[in-house]
């Protein structure tokens, strides 16, 4: 083991300095002209958010009680899905990487569709699904006299259909980029087939669980349009941090900024947070 | 002319290739921002207008009035702006945007709306207050909502809504879907929602009448074209197709 480790760092390291060099290699102005016009589109739009920001009221706006509700609101419901989505989400991924061919293809097409779906589409298809008329929906109103719609259960609902996949794609990914031989390792020592994932499989792509259980939860946090449909809006309720933005933009555009300044600090420290789990080691790995 | 820019250059979305082009009459294009339950009737009347007048091209968009002033007092692309509410209206007015004084073209009143079939039994407002009935109304940021609460509190009719709707087609589309059991809507929109809804009217002692004003924006020209649009809605076909709306026409109304 420890030859082969050795081995994989010297190759690692002779693989890094080629990408060094790829990276710090010549670029020609007009790249770097266009990068620079691509990096202030997406940059300039923060700074325009922030500009607006009435720095000394920011903590009045963010305490006040109906921000409040819709802050703990969206804290606990994308904490809930994201549980969830670690919960199914990495014996999916588990699946799909050890699948090929064209029913994992189409798998994982389905799988990555809420992606690239519009959120409202998605919020359309839930109550296709689980609304009071809905194929199932109308079933459990019948047998158990409880409609989904306007409750905190189809927030949390709407939230883990569009987040799951950011969860799946990258515990997938992490699993996909590493090695068998561990595995094959402790299947020739004779540990079970479970034993192997909890012990083995699992531990190995710990950090790309949690990279994609903290990507899950920013994007439930921003949960809108799914929401909004599936789920309707009510104070306390249903009325997430998004929507809470999206209707005080109108009459109380200083409580929409701060709720977006909030909102896009909690982003930056999910994605700090992951800047070395993620783009340091994961990326590399793939 | 205070106004340096073009029609054309600042209807953006528009026309970008139309300037003003040879004729007695230059053509223009107007850009006419509504408000959400304006979007049926608007259509129709517009295309009547391009009909009588063809050098001029009206394109619309539309929204909850709140918005769409907002989007007019950040400087949205709009030669024209027709407000579900004088009080959204009196917004852009103070934000000196508007051109000239508005003028008011139609009205209109709530109506309670219920799924096909009317599967609760609604009969009146008074049903709307029962806990178990679940109801759809508008944000109270916008007219519809602020006017659902006035109807409400006019019957004496307690209002526990399960939603609030961004704008009043949000209304009609959970009441069309049958998440919920009936939702407050303007009279026009629920003719505008046709067959996938069925609509109970609020007697007139308890509901209440808005206003919709129309003006033109200030900045962004095509004034001579935004006031023949307005002349035409206030003429007596336009006020007829307002009527078969679900509006109630201007001329109808004592002043």
């Amino acid at each position: 083991m420890s030859i082969e480790s050795r081995e994989g760092l010297i190759s690692a390291q002779r693989n890094e300095r080629t990408a060094d060099k790829l990276a710090t290699g010549a670029r020609p102005t007009l790249v770097k002209i266009l990068a620079v016009i691509g990096l202030l589109f997406l940059v300039a739009p923060i700074l325009g958010i922030l500009s607006r920001v009435q720095w000394l009221d920011l903590w009045s706006q963010l305490t006040d009680p109906a921000v409040r509700d819709a802050l703990v609101l969206s804290a606990w419901t994308s904490s809930a899905t994201t549980v969830i989505a670690v919960v199914v989400g990495v014996p999916l991924a588990l699946m799909l990487a050890r699948g090929h061919g064209r029913p994992a293809g189409l798998v994982r097409a389905f799988v990555v569709l809420p992606l690239v779906l519009p959120p409202v589409i998605s919020g359309v298809a839930l109550l296709a699904l689980l609304g009071r008329n809905g194929l199932i929906g109308a079933g459990i109103n019948t047998w158990f006299g409880f409609t989904i719609p306007f409750t905190q259960v189809a927030v949390v609902i709407a939230q883990l259909f569009v987040a799951l996949p950011f969860l799946v794609i990258t515990v997938e990914g992490a699993l996909r980029t590493r090695g068998r031989h561990l595995e094959q390792a402790a299947r020739t020592l004779g540990a079970s087939e479970s034993r192997i994932i909890w012990s083995v499989t699992i531990p190995a792509v710990r950090t790309a669980i949690i990279a994609g259980a903290a990507l899950c939860w920013a994007r439930a946090l921003g949960e809108f349009g799914a929401t909004v449909t599936f789920a309707g809006s009510f104070p306390g309720v249903t009325q997430t941090l998004p929507i809470e933005v999206y209707y005080s933009l109108v009459t109380q555009p200083d409580r929409a900024i701060a709720i977006s300044v909030l909102m896009i600090a909690i982003c930056v420290v999910v994605l700090v947070s992951l800047r070395r789990s993620w783009s340091g080691r994961f990326l590399r790995d793939a | 002319m205070l106004a340096s820019v073009g029609v054309t250059a600042t209807t953006g979305c528009v026309d970008q290739s139309g300037g003003p082009e040879s004729g007695d009459v230059p053509a223009s294009s107007i850009h006419v921002s509504a408000a959400a339950s304006l979007t049926d009737v608007f259509t129709v009347i517009a295309e009547k207008f391009e009909v009588q007048n063809p050098n001029i091209q009206v394109s619309m968009s539309f929204g909850s009035s709140s918005t769409i002033v907002d989007q007019v007092i950040n400087g949205a692309p709009v030669n024209a702006l027709a407000t579900a509410s004088e009080a959204t209206m009196n917004d852009a007015v103070k934000a000196h945007v508007i051109s000239g004084t508005p003028r008011v073209f139609a009205s209109n009143q709530l109506a309670i709306v219920v799924p096909v079939g009317n599967p609760a039994n609604i009969r009146s407002i008074a049903d709307l207050g029962e806990p178990e009935i679940k109801l759809a109304i508008c944000q109270p940021q916008v007219p519809c909502g602020q006017a659902a609460r006035e109807v409400f509190a006019r019957a004496a009719v307690r209002l526990v809504p399960v939603t609030f709707e961004a704008d009043v087609r949000a209304v009609l589309a959970k009441v069309a879907s049958g998440e919920v059991d009936a939702g407050i809507v303007y009279r026009s929109d629920a003719i505008a929602g046709g067959t996938s809804v069925e609509s109970i009217s609020i007697p007139d002692s308890t509901n209440v009448s808005i206003q919709y004003p129309i003006a033109s924006i200030a900045s962004n020209g095509g004034e001579p074209a935004v006031e023949k649009f307005i002349d035409f809605l206030l003429s007596p076909s336009s006020q007829l197709v307002l009527a078969d709306h679900g509006f109630t026409p201007i001329t109808a109304k004592s002043r």
